[in-house]
């Protein structure tokens, strides 16, 4: 038997192909997941606790509804980066996030096209009115972002119930009806 | 495009063996939370490492193929514990696990679990071979682990746990199992 767990959208955006992790990124993920590209987030992970993460992450998928993209360029299937919603227990509410998986990505605006297409589909398909996204306060690449899509500091929202979170900052995104 | 997993259903006489769902969190988080159930598994500090863990098992099923079962009491459709095959990356090999959850020990849940997973392991999936890692001084589940046919092998150091011993199941060709020619897997037993 094969239950159908989740259903998992593909976003066009002018350059990029989004679509849901899969078995296809495990190994592309595993080494960004070794570097220092997530220092704002958590260290350099070995390939087992790595491996685990990115199973964690098709596992939200089938759990949540929602998730994290794959960042491709369009007709390719190669994952250089992520964005998407998460909501892993301990959070209040669904985050928006992102990641440029190497240097080399970088500068080309390639987050921003990807998290305005995937606010918009929460917002559309979804039917959300709100999302977060939590900011360490020396990622300034990430908070540049963040204001370029229209964030503002949110001192009120509650950050998740998880450890070493403390001093984590919220960026809340415009309404639906403003961004 | 839908995330779909290939999990079958397995029926045992009293229990269904299915692929997880959302309502046996809660069921598998009071175990991974309780250290006295839970040590010789592996014990969550939190609800959401515990999340991350029923999350984990998803994905292993995406990646592998396989993963934990959730065990359902048939009779009432409970989960009453998880089985199945467990190889991340770090593990020797595929191991074959189960765990009854409270209130449910006692009724032989756990033997009957994991015949069926282990059969299905070998019909379906092809295994040749499987262990069991169990933490010393876990005698409940080594005396589950001969009772299913299983010798001590050795000893060794297992990347999660620790120190472990681990346990080696008799072959399908032991247990009368087999595949025919045409790479179709019947049993014959």
């Amino acid at each position: 038997m094969t239950p159908h767990l989740a259903d998992t959208p593909v976003l066009e955006t002018e350059r990029l192909t989004l679509r849901a992790f899969g078995p296809q990124d495990v190994e592309e993920g595993v080494t960004y997941l070794g570097t220092e590209r997530t220092q704002y987030m958590f260290d350099p992970m070995n390939s087992r606790d790595a491996w685990n993460h990115m199973a964690r992450l098709i596992g939200h998928w089938a759990i949540r509804g929602y998730g994290l993209f794959a960042i491709c360029f369009k007709g390719t299937d190669r994952a250089i980066g992520d964005v998407g919603l998460l909501m892993p227990e301990g959070y209040h509410e669904p985050e928006l996030g992102w990641c440029v998986w190497s240097v080399g990505h970088e500068g080309q605006g390639i987050a921003y096209e990807a998290a305005l297409a995937v606010r918009a589909h929460a917002y559309r398909d979804h039917g959300w009115s709100t999302l977060v996204s939590y900011i360490d306060p020396d990622n300034t690449r990430s908070i540049a972002l963040a204001k370029r899509l229209g964030c503002t500091l949110d001192a009120d929202a509650a950050l998740p119930d998880l450890p070493d979170w403390d001093g984590t900052l919220a960026y809340r995104h415009p309404a639906p009806e403003v961004a | 495009m839908s995330l779909t997993l290939t999990i079958p259903r397995l029926e045992t006489g009293r229990l269904m063996l299915r692929g997880p769902q959302h309502d046996d969190f809660e069921p598998l988080c009071a175990f991974l939370l309780d250290r006295e159930r839970s040590w010789g598994f592996g014990t969550e500090r939190d609800r959401a490492k515990a999340w991350r863990w029923f999350a984990c098992n998803i994905g292993h099923w995406a990646l592998h193929g396989y993963g934990y079962f959730t065990m359902e009491w048939a009779k009432t459709g409970q989960p009453c514990g998880i089985t199945g095959i467990w190889n991340p990356e770090g593990w020797p090999e595929p191991e074959i696990g189960w765990v009854v959850f409270d209130g449910f020990e006692g009724r032989g849940i756990a033997f009957e679990g994991a015949m069926r997973a282990r059969r299905w392991a070998y019909e379906e999936l092809g295994f040749t071979t499987l262990t069991s890692n169990i933490v010393p001084g876990n005698d409940r589940s080594v005396a589950l682990a001969e009772r299913l046919g299983a010798w001590f092998e050795r000893d060794y150091d297992n990347v999660e746990m620790g120190a472990e011993q681990l346990y080696r199941h008799p072959s399908p060709a032991d247990l009368g199992i087999g595949a025919d020619n045409d790479g179709s897997p019947e049993a014959y037993a």
